[in-house]
């Protein structure tokens, strides 16, 4: 019989080992890398250096509406930072950039009021297609509205009128309210 | 001997007085083994004051002609089995089952009733499925296999992650034993598959409920138990490949064994598989990015007398698996998408390629098992196993860096010893007890860059149990047993500085805070878990019936899921959270069978009634504003809940090669606070399967099934409301994530023919088709039934080579 317990003794120590070995370890925090927690809108008036920025933060949502003068063209730059450490902000718009393929913003306004369209100097993909970095913003009448920037990620299209178009999968959406003087 | 010299007497009257009669009669026969109902290959039976005399084929079949009405007397006789007499009334053709005691050497004892050694449990619901039917499910996968079960259905996630449910229960109620060893394969996750390669298995039972207390007294949904192939102790050498190929997923199977045994004892065998699939197809669409790549090796050494006995078992199994496309969504107007959409949002051309998103899992199991037989007393077992989980998840991730960066990688390490002793030299009694310790650390890897979903944690059981059972007289039977396990979950987390204050935890734990570094606390809860469950049944035979009664109480305690569980699901765009405060849940099950077990005529009713204090499950706690949209907040809760439900089915046989058989499952489950039905309770179904065969004809099988699924009428209404915009303005939308998919009808079709080769080989084709009218139907239990169709039609064809 006596042989019969060597193994018995031996898988108890492994498992007497095993569990003390482990007891100690402080596992390592984790900060979440890919994290978007803040959209910046630079608007800057047109042919002049009139530059507002509004900011959509994680937790507090949008800073203050936008307010744009009607008849007036105004250029916009968006960007998407993670700034879990305000120390050191990161620029995600960058990585955005450098897969421009698999990345388009998209604005939804919801009011015919306020006109959205890409700027001259807008980043292109590989097929030549803006992905809506630089834009273009033009309203008309006097409006209260809002606009949803959404970064849509592996879009199955680039293009379309509404975000149904796009498909994808959504990074990011934000509400912005705008005001039409 | 004058007896002897009488009994012969007697049957050459017999015989003579009947050889006046018509003596064309067929006696058809099928001779399986005891234990598992696998057919016997070469079997002999002769007639007793007959020269007649047959051999059985693969299949276990022989036929016996030109016999008279009457009876006869048969001696059936194996070489590996203990041979039997027995009489057999012929009236016109007949058909005939008889069962061999297989494995008498190794347990060394005679076998009294079918009961006392085909079950796990005495009293409980239980049911088997047999190597040939497993063997069609080659190109499949377990869940598949277990479906032929009544009362056991899926929960799915496309077709190639398949868990199983018994009696609409899954995940950690659902035990799986895999050869002995309790299979730790981070089975709380609802999408996660049971980590074991069906083709390394060849008998499969399952227990509907926690009756079988030797395997623990958590298991309140049900245990599954797969067995290898036992090794005959004779010198000897045998194996087989499967080869199955599909047009469905075009790809294919291919699976092989080696059995060596020696007439000393001693015995190897090495199983090897490979499944390779690309992207399968609904009716209508290309499910793209559901390709899976599975691999599969086992092996063991062992040796095996009478009275002792060894193996070491060693397992791999390595799984790649496609996750469809179109479910890994963004947030909440992405579902809406997705649900407003026919099909799914992402239809690319058909591949091989497997890419993000995908699983891939790892599984090692290495045991050691040696039994001592002690004379007049019983059997003592003892047994230590090994086991490594390691499960990849890869999400879509952004970045250069992050392209084969897995979003979750947990490694799950088990150690485990068992031992117990079955005193069974009582034919009336016995009694088993038995003792099992468990050590577990989960250990999930930081460099994912991703929260981790399930924490650091080390995990130990110890259980101890004691089951008997005590035959009162050839009618009644009686069984009762008991088992206490203690769990200690020590686990160490990071926590969302706001969420463990939000949660209130800062108040209620503040034993556990270590640090708070940034905007988190790394916290250290330990939680004990003291749990009872016992068991107490009758069998009650009388002729050819049986009734089966069976109360049994399991406890389980709360898994790493429900307890910590934080985080983002991507295709349910759901935020998940555990709860500290969730403690063990505790089923109270009755249930009773039902049976008819001989004769043209056979049945089996099966009700049950359960009621589940603290049941734990996820409900919907509203909605979560973040920068990429809304989700709605799932939270682990619990409640109270009853559930109730039949498992029936008839076997009619018509004639020695017709016959039908018929199964209808319902299960009804109902959260008692909430006052609402259970949720994920799978739908009504009712199977019907009309077989054909002509054993004459190259063993010809043909099968016609069918099987229809109710429509879930009884479900809980967790749907939303939320604002998307439509045509520039703003629509409250409500999102309906409840309403289950209509019912729908399949129909499916297998055809099977034996070719000899060889005396000693023999190659069987299949041809298996399923959905064979291309219906487009979505499952309830399917977690991608909000994105796509499941599965077209599929024909599979099969070789079966034996050597």
């Amino acid at each position: 019989m006596k042989k019969f317990f060597k193994p018995a003794i031996l898988a108890l120590s492994i498992i007497t080992l095993t569990a003390c070995s482990s007891d100690d370890d402080t596992p390592d925090q984790i900060n979440e890398e890919e994290v978007i927690n803040q959209v910046v809108l630079t608007i800057t008036e047109t042919g002049t250096t009139n530059t507002e920025t509004y900011e959509w933060n994680e937790g507090t949502g949008a800073s203050a509406n936008i307010v744009i003068d009607a008849g007036k063209s105004y250029e916009a730059t968006v960007g998407f930072f993670d700034n879990s450490d305000p120390a050191n902000k990161e620029d995600i718009t960058e990585e955005v950039i450098a897969e421009a393929d698999e990345h388009q913003v998209f604005y939804e306004v919801a009011s015919n009021t306020l006109t959205i369209t890409s700027a001259a100097n807008d980043i292109e993909d590989n097929a030549g297609n803006p992905i809506g970095i630089n834009t273009v913003w033009s309203g008309t009448g006097t409006t209260q509205t809002s606009v949803v920037i959404y970064l849509v990620h592996e879009p199955t299209s680039k293009t379309g009128e509404t975000r149904d178009d796009l498909g994808g999968e959504t990074d990011v959406q934000v509400s912005f309210p705008v005001v039409v003087n | 001997m004058r007896y002897l010299s009488l009994l012969i007497a007697v049957l050459l009257f017999n015989y003579q007085s009947l050889h006046a009669q018509t003596c064309e009669r067929i006696l058809i026969g099928e001779v399986v083994d005891f234990h598992d109902g696998r057919p016997l290959f070469g079997a002999i039976i002769t007639v007793e004051g007959m020269e007649e005399s047959a051999v059985t084929d693969f299949n276990g079949k022989f036929t016996l002609k030109g016999l008279c009405d009457g009876r006869i007397t048969l001696r059936v006789s194996h070489p590996d089995c203990e041979n039997i007499t027995t009489e057999v009334d012929i009236q016109g053709d007949t058909f005939e089952r008889f069962r061999l005691e297989h494995h008498m050497e190794e347990l060394g004892e005679v076998v009294v009733t079918e009961s006392r050694i085909i079950k796990e449990t005495k009293t409980a619901q239980e049911q088997l499925i047999n190597k040939a039917t497993l063997e069609r499910y080659s190109g499949q996968n377990l869940g598949d296999a277990l479906k032929e079960l009544s009362g056991v259905s899926t929960l799915n996630t496309g077709n190639t992650i398949v868990k199983p449910v018994i009696q609409g229960l899954h995940s950690s109620r659902v035990v799986l034993m895999n050869n002995g060893v309790r299979m730790q394969d981070q089975e709380w996750g609802s999408e996660h598959a049971p980590n074991l390669d069906l083709n390394s298995i060849s008998r499969l039972s399952v227990v509907k409920g926690s009756a079988a207390l030797k395997y623990g007294g958590d298991a309140i949904g049900g245990i599954i138990i797969a067995n290898p192939e036992r090794v005959v102790l004779k010198d000897t050498l045998y194996g087989n490949i499967i080869l199955t190929g599909a047009t469905n997923g075009r790809g294919g199977a291919l699976t092989s064994s080696l059995v060596k045994g020696y007439r000393s004892g001693w015995y190897a065998k090495v199983q090897g598989s490979l499944k390779r699939y690309g992207d399968f197809e609904a009716p209508n669409y290309v499910l793209s990015n559901t390709g899976v790549f599975e691999k599969g090796l086992t092996g063991a050494v062992g040796y095996r007398s009478l009275g002792f006995g060894v193996e070491t078992f060693y397992s791999y199994y390595n799984n790649e698996i496609g996750i469809l496309r179109a479910s890994h969504i963004g947030n909440v107007d992405d579902l809406v998408r997705a649900l407003n959409s026919e099909e799914p949002l992402v239809i690319r051309d058909h591949t091989y390629e497997i890419l993000a998103p995908k699983q891939d899992v790892q599984h090692h199991l290495a045991k050691v098992n040696l039994f001592k037989r002690v004379e007049g007393l019983g059997r003592w077992n003892l047994q230590y196993d090994f086991q490594k989980n390691n499960r990849l998840e890869f999400d879509i991730r952004r970045g250069e860096d992050n392209k084969d960066r897995p979003s979750l990688d947990l490694t799950l390490t088990t150690h485990t010893l068992n031992t117990d002793f079955e005193f069974d030299a009582n034919r009336d009694f016995n009694l088993n007890t038995g003792l099992r310790a468990m050590a577990q650390t989960n250990f999930p890897n930081p460099s994912t860059g991703v929260r981790r979903l399930i924490p650091d944690y080390d995990r130990w059981d110890l259980g101890g149990f004691v089951t008997a059972d005590y035959r009162l007289n050839s009618s009644w039977l009686i069984e009762a047993g008991i088992r206490y396990d203690f769990t200690r979950m020590d686990a160490q987390k990071f926590y969302d500085l706001e969420d463990w204050q939000g949660e209130g935890y800062d108040v209620e734990y503040p034993e556990f805070e270590r640090e708070v570094s940034g905007n988190q606390i790394l916290v250290n809860p330990v939680f004990d878990y003291h749990n009872f469950s016992g068991v107490i049944g009758t069998n009650y035979s009388i002729g050819d019936y049986r009734l089966l009664l069976n109360y049994s109480m399991a406890s389980r305690a709360p898994n790493p899921s429900e307890l910590f569980s934080d985080g983002l699901h991507h295709s349910a765009a759901a935020i998940e959270t555990g709860g500290l405060d969730i403690s063990s849940e505790v089923s109270h099950k009755i249930s009773a069978s039902f049976e008819k077990r001989r004769g043209m005529f056979r049945f089996n009713l099966a009700p049950f009634i359960s009621h589940i204090n603290g049941f734990i499950q996820l409900e919907p706690r509203g909605l979560e504003q973040t920068i990429r949209g809304a989700f709605p907040v799932w939270k682990y809760r619990q409640t109270d809940a009853n559930m109730l439900g039949i498992d029936i089915d008839v076997d009619l046989e018509y004639t020695g090669q017709l016959s039908s058989a018929h199964s209808f499952s319902y299960v009804y489950g109902e959260d008692l606070e909430r006052e609402v039905p259970l949720m994920d309770i799978p739908a009504a179904n009712f199977s019907n399967r009309l077989s054909y065969q002509l054993t004459g004809f190259h063993n010809l099988n043909v099968n016609l099934r069918s099987d229809y699924v109710f429509e879930q009428v009884n479900f809980p209404d967790n749907n939303f409301d939320i604002n998307i915009i439509e045509n520039g303005e703003q629509v409250l939308t409500t999102v309906d994530l409840s309403t289950p998919p209509p019912a729908y009808h399949l129909l499916g079709m297998d055809i099977s023919m034996d070719f000899d080769l060889s005396p000693e080989s023999g190659l069987r084709l299949t041809l298996i088709g399923s959905n064979l009218l291309n219906t487009e139907y979505r499952d309830y239990l399917n977690r991608q039934r909000f994105y796509a169709d499941n599965l077209g039609r599929n024909i599979q064809l099969q070789l079966k080579f034996n050597y």
